[in-house]
């Protein structure tokens, strides 16, 4: 096979760094900053115009790309704030990959690692940034999960369940959500059109535990109570056995004949929302 | 000439997320469609479960956008066995993909980006453009870019090095007559000249396409609106010189009803005439 010429290189990094270059906000819009774009070396003279084109193209595409993965985030910091937390994170972040979706499951954790001024936020308190970004990557994984067959728990042999753990199904997720974004999120979905801001919602009275997922083409919330949300997480992490004693000893006011309610109430809930794809030895190790 | 199996006179839209319910309910007549490779190849579930069923009752034809042909670094093993594997799957009559670039290092672009066309290039990208082929074990077309700026290193026309590139490859062309008018316009070429160089016999697929002309006279492949008057009389023209030839409407933004893309595959089709 022959080998690239050795200008390709050096012109391809050159090429790459000038149209990432940032773009800069101005007038209500973003836009290449023409005295910032250099010229890739190694070609000669390239069209100043051209470099502009393909500068904006590659920003606005990702700006849009995650817009769409954060449509909740995007909205309740605003857009233009939005756009500049997105420069920053992916001027340390490039997408590397083919599919654009992965630059959205590093986003919430560099929102929660840097520190972003309440300006840039706008006054939006910082957990609930980092929280809204959750809470979208949260309803695309559950939107774009692969497709599982849901597994049923088989009744006739209960006793086999003790020592296995319960297999999380990629389509349904444990959620808890103490600010509301969650129901926010959801009716984003209904809406035919959606605005360009939202506002805070007032928190739920108590935090909203339950499992997210999707049934055929929707996606549908189950609400838990704190100990049945408690045994699901638990479930997904060790041997039945061991869970139902975890529960036991979290809530030891709650009762033997209650906690076997809970836990019939959770593996019902569980197998509504196709929570798993199956049982496993052993406990998850971390 | 192996050149797939549709039929040559065959008109096709490319499959976007916003027609599936249409598409999976009134099964609009359309001779195939074109899926963008690199919406099928991740992990996703939904889109390929539209995929398949869209797959029952069409012809399918993949157009991947991140190939990297012309990267230093060449395309990625672990991309070309999902791209297989998706092919084998839809049973694409054949695939296509752009000669450009997309990744630098370990940035992927997600653009098509140009390169200066020198003869020192051409061994590299044809000798790949075989391999995927062989790959793949389909017929394999490249697309020629729309492109926004030239480089004074280039040593030949694009359609010089494009014919090169597609000849010594014995691969296909993949020819986007939207993109030739726009480049043609962006580098001040005739773009008659650039079908005069083409060899039909090899051009397994044509696209059209919508684009913006902005106020400094550049013109941007925007696929964002109806084919442009300028680019149909182009279409008719390479009809005349070499189709019957696959056809294919691309529409990636500003996305109208199905309807309205069944509109307009009319007026693509009365331009033949």
């Amino acid at each position: 096979m022959s080998k690239a010429p050795v200008w390709l290189q050096s012109f391809q990094r050159s090429f790459s760094g000038t149209i990432r270059t940032p773009l800069r906000h101005r007038g209500g819009k973003f836009g290449a900053d023409r005295r910032k774009l250099s010229n890739p070396p190694a070609v000669g003279a390239v069209s100043r115009t051209g470099l502009v084109i393909y500068n904006e193209q590659y920003w606005l595409r990702l700006y849009q790309t995650m817009q769409d993965l954060f449509p909740l985030t995007a909205r309740l910091v605003g857009f233009r704030q939005f756009n500049q937390l997105v420069s920053a994170f992916l001027e340390e972040h490039p997408p590397g990959g083919y599919d654009l979706a992965e630059m959205a499951p590093p986003f919430p954790g560099w929102l929660r690692r840097v520190r972003i001024p309440a300006t840039a936020r706008r006054g939006l308190p910082a957990a609930t940034l980092v929280a809204a970004a959750a809470t979208d990557c949260l309803w695309q994984d559950v939107t774009m999960a692969p497709a599982v067959k849901p597994w049923q728990i088989n009744d006739t042999d209960p006793a086999s369940l003790g020592d296995k753990r319960f297999l999380p199904s990629p389509a349904c997720r444990l959620v808890v959500d103490d600010l509301g974004l969650l129901d926010l999120r959801r009716r984003l979905e209904e809406w035919s059109s959606l605005p360009d801001d939202l506002s805070l919602p007032r928190p739920p009275a108590a935090p909203v535990r339950g499992l997210l997922f999707r049934r055929k083409r929707q996606i549908a919330f189950i609400p838990l109570s704190e100990a049945g949300a408690f045994l699901m997480e638990r479930m997904a992490e060790e041997p039945l056995n061991q869970a139902l004693t975890g529960l036991a000893g979290r809530f030891p006011e709650t009762g033997v004949s209650n906690l076997a309610g809970v836990v019939r109430e959770t593996l019902n809930n569980g197998a509504r929302a196709g929570a798993w794809t199956g049982m496993t030895d052993g406990r998850v190790l971390h | 000439m192996m050149q797939g199996t549709l039929p040559r006179d065959a008109l096709g839209v490319g499959l976007r997320a916003p027609h599936y319910a249409f598409i999976h309910q009134e099964r609009p007549a359309v001779d195939y469609f074109e899926a963008i490779s690199e919406n099928y190849l991740g992990a996703a579930g939904p889109p390929l479960e539209h995929l398949d069923r869209v797959v029952r009752h069409y012809p399918v034809v993949l157009h991947g956008v991140g190939l990297n042909l012309l990267g230093t670094e060449g395309p990625d093993p672990d991309y070309l066995r999902r791209l297989k594997d998706l092919a084998d799957r839809v049973r694409a009559p054949f695939v296509s993909d752009h000669l450009c670039w997309t990744r630098a290092g370990a940035v992927n672009h997600h653009d098509l980006l140009p390169v200066p066309m020198t003869r020192d290039l051409i061994p590299m990208a044809a000798e790949r453009a075989a391999m995927v082929a062989d790959f793949l074990e389909r017929p394999f077309a490249l697309e020629n870019l729309s492109s926004y700026t030239g480089f004074e290193r280039s040593e030949m026309e694009e359609w010089e090095f494009y014919g090169e590139v597609v000849e010594k490859a014995a691969c296909f062309f993949m020819l986007d007559v939207n993109n030739i008018y726009v480049s043609s316009v962006n580098h001040g070429f005739d773009a008659d000249r650039y079908l005069a160089a083409i060899d039909f016999d090899r051009v397994i697929q044509v696209h059209l396409a919508g684009h913006q002309c902005r106020p400094d006279g550049l013109i941007v492949d925007t696929h964002d609106g109806p084919v442009a008057d300028s680019v149909l009389s182009l279409y008719k023209r390479a009809w005349e010189t070499g189709g019957p030839f696959p056809t294919l409407l691309e529409w990636d933004d500003r996305i109208p009803s199905f309807e309205q893309i069944l509109a307009e595959l009319a007026v693509i089709r009365g331009s033949r005439s």
